[in-house]
């Protein structure tokens, strides 16, 4: 009896890890199981120094291996794999067959509904996302056909996906959004995006352009075409390198004419968000062609500001195309390079609209007005503490001894000048709503603890708050009952958007508390569609937390992407391009429906909620009535042998 | 989890019938007869309390679940003692007790067990 405990005993404790494996997330990206089909295949590992592939040894045929991801070396395909428990072995695609011959696609991800041009005579629909899967038919889906896809292959930056699954001509599977003739390593498209509304789609020629591509290929047909340098154009399709993204094809049209035209390199410029310039002394010049030094305008007066919307980088020089009184000319910049962020130039100074951050800020402390863009120059006023500034250039400073600043072009009253960009001088603007978690909040006048208490806020208040510090911690500034002040960002949970789906045949439980030991409030089920409002990463378990108000009950749940799907908002592409595609297509834009996937795995589903929960009730009762009947029998048999004993 | 609600059913059971066996054997219970009662008993009792407090809290809410949980396990401290009582040699411990004891031993155990999984 005791040995029988004891194997029990060992049966639950071997239970445990599995059911903790099986909550595990799924790696980044999708890798699948192969068999090795050659016999001694051989097994390699890159050598970063040597740059080459090393042998390390052979593997017998039918040996299981997990490719993590492929990878191409001398014009080879090769899979990155796991091999008896090690990792980053290359093994030949060749040399290997697919263990299951399709791709799950639960374990595809989702991405908002997606519209695609295919632009190359080699598109095809495969079972799965690689090459190693088989094609789905030998027929390669027209060139100038329209897909459209929600499900790529891993949940990465959508324009770092590699494959998406799609429909064509009643055909499901997936495509190589990466496999135009160039090759791996060039990356350009077979696929190419279609403009959206938000996207400014021109492109500016930097050379005369006598031919365009019939495909975004080097080695694609052209077509003779006569446009002049320096002539922008509407693009409708792009794609781009996954290697570089300055490097790219955009389909232009140009008198009737349409093809691609290669840009971010010699033929033409991509055209960049709006911005400024700032000459910071008079030695600037203006030229009409980038290839000529004469000068058509010199010394530009310092402080102009000039608008421009295209750059071009040769060497060490940009060449920025502006306008200048109504007119369009190129700027000529030294790029010094020195902290390889781009906007560090002689003379100039980039206005801070090319970048996605405010540079909007709030002093902390009083700090010095410069004249000019070196410290060394006239101080022009002491902006005081809790004035709120503008960043509206950036230029980088490199003092003798080699020490690199970021000074800031600010307006404050009626003076303009730099300021130093100092951390601990500036709070940067970042409008957020945050949540007091586990205990009460200390609202301070300033960003320190030993500054006078405002307020104490109380637990689960929601507050607005306005800027964010950092100095050695995390600090918010914000109001409470008429009160500003700041307080510290520890327990703070900060306010997040989205939806997501339970996903089928998942469910999980919601906490009371950003915790997965406090109290289950209720457990969410499949096809449940919840709207998180505040995240919280907990530190303790590693963990992101997402609050959620759900059937009038709200609480905690711990993010799992196997668990949910993202639920996006369609996007909006320009409605002239999907309606009335160019005349010049070489066929007509074919636009197939997507199968509900979801559909299909309500389908497929095996039970429903309340199916399993009859169906464990209805066992649990069995359980019990035949351990009821048993300990009858049992005692039965005992009672009678009892009074047979008596009798006897 | 709601996927694993049987599993779930059968490693509650499983558990709560090692850790009332050891129990059981440390309080002296020595004849087979009575640890097999003991087992069967659980298996009466146990896959309820499970599955009942389980169901009501996904269809009603955490209190639900707390309040069938707390009858229950009442109930199954009576049903248990009343089979003890009239079915076990057993005498040292007043069957109620003993199974008040077992109940309580399992159901902490059992608490200190899901905080580690």
């Amino acid at each position: 009896m005791k040995k029988r405990i004891l194997n029990l005993l060992i049966g639950i404790i071997l239970l445990i890890p599995i059911n903790v494996k099986a909550d595990m997330g799924a790696p980044v990206i999708q890798s699948y199981e192969a068999v090795v089909t050659k016999d001694n295949a051989t097994l390699y590992k890159y050598d970063y120094d040597k740059e080459e592939l090393e042998v390390i040894t052979t593997i017998p045929k039918g040996t299981k291996v997990e490719v993590i991801y492929e990878e191409k070396h001398n014009n080879a395909l090769y899979g990155n794999v796991v091999y008896k428990e090690s990792s980053n072995y290359l093994i030949k695609i060749s040399d290997l067959m697919l263990a299951n011959a399709k791709f799950d696609l639960n374990k595809a991800y989702n991405v908002p509904k997606t519209k695609v041009y295919v632009c190359s005579d080699d598109v095809y629909l495969y079972n799965g996302p690689s090459k190693t899967y088989s094609k789905v038919s030998n027929e390669a889906i027209p060139r100038g056909t329209i897909l459209t896809y929600e499900l790529v292959d891993s949940d990465s930056e959508e324009s770092e996906t590699l494959w998406a699954y799609t429909t064509y001509n009643g055909k499901s599977g997936w495509v190589y959004k990466f496999q135009a003739e160039d090759g791996f390593y060039e990356g350009i498209s077979g696929i190419a995006s279609i403009v959206t509304k938000d996207v400014d789609a021109k492109a500016l020629t930097i050379k005369d352009i006598t031919e365009l591509r019939e495909m975004p290929s080097k080695k694609s047909k052209t077509i003779a075409v006569n446009i002049p340098k320096y002539t922008e154009l509407d693009y409708q399709y792009y794609t781009y390198s996954i290697y570089d993204f300055g490097f790219g094809y955009v389909y232009v049209t140009y008198n009737n004419i349409s093809g691609w035209l290669k840009v971010g390199e010699d033929e033409g410029l991509w055209k960049e968000r709006d911005a400024k310039i700032l000459t910071l002394n008079d030695s600037i010049s203006l030229y009409n062609d980038i290839y000529s030094d004469n000068k058509e305008i010199s010394n530009i007066p310092k402080n102009s500001e000039l608008n421009y919307s295209y750059s071009y980088n040769k060497d060490n020089t940009c060449w920025f195309y502006v306008t200048y009184n109504n007119k369009k000319y190129w700027l000529k910049a030294i790029n010094r390079d020195t902290n390889n962020d781009g906007y560090n130039y002689e003379n100039i100074a980039i206005s801070t609209d090319t970048s996605y951050y405010s540079y909007e800020y709030l002093t902390i402390n009083d700090i010095q007005l410069y004249e000019n863009e070196s410290l060394k120059s006239n101080v022009l006023t002491t902006i005081p503490k809790d004035t709120k500034l503008k960043g509206e250039y950036e230029y980088v400073l490199e003092d003798e001894q080699g020490h690199l600043y970021t000074l800031l072009y600010v307006k404050y009253n009626n003076y303009q000048g730099w300021i130093k960009s100092e951390s601990h001088d500036l709070a940067e603007l970042e409008d957020n709503k945050v949540k007091v978690l586990y205990d009460k909040k200390v609202l301070y006048e300033k960003p320190d603890t030993t500054s006078i208490i405002v307020a104490n806020i109380p637990v689960d208040t929601e507050l607005n708050t306005t800027y964010y510090y950092y100095d050695k911690q995390t600090w918010y500034y914000t109001t409470y009952n008429g009160k500003s002040g700041w307080i510290k960002g520890d327990n703070i949970a900060r306010k997040t958007s989205g939806k997501y789906k339970v996903k089928n045949n998942k469910s999980f439980n919601v906490f009371e508390k950003p915790d997965r030991f406090s109290n289950i409030i209720f457990t969410l089920q499949e096809g449940n569609i919840i709207e998180p409002t505040y995240t919280y990463y907990n530190s303790n378990s590693k963990h992101n937390y997402y609050y959620i108000t759900y059937n009038n009950k709200s609480g905690w749940f711990e993010m799992d992407y196997d668990k949910l799907q993202e639920i996006y908002n369609e996007e909006e592409y320009n409605p002239n391009i999907i309606k009335n595609p160019n005349n010049s297509t070489p066929n007509t834009p074919n636009e197939q429906p997507l199968p509900n996937i979801n559909k299909d795995k309500n389908k497929n589903s095996k039970l429903s909620v309340k199916e399993i929960i009859l169906y464990s009730i209805i066992g649990a009762a069995c359980l019990s009535i035949t351990a009821l009947t048993t300990i009858l029998l049992l005692n039965k048999k005992k009672n009678k042998q009892n009074s047979d004993n008596v009798s006897n | 989890m709601i996927n694993d609600l049987p599993k779930y059913i059968i490693i509650c059971l499983s558990c709560t019938i090692v850790i009332e066996i050891i129990i059981s054997i440390i309080l002296k219970v020595r004849d087979k007869k009575d640890l097999i009662n003991i087992m069967l008993a659980n298996t009466l009792t146990n896959p309820i309390v499970v599955t009942i407090p389980f169901s009501l809290n996904i269809f009603y809410g955490i209190k639900y679940y707390y309040l069938s949980l707390i009858i229950l396990e009442i109930l199954t401290i009576f049903v248990e003692g009343l089979i003890y009582k009239k079915y076990l040699k057993y005498r040292n411990i007043n069957p109620y007790i003993l199974s008040l004891i077992l109940n309580v031993a399992s159901y902490g155990i059992g608490l200190i067990i899901n905080r580690f999984i």
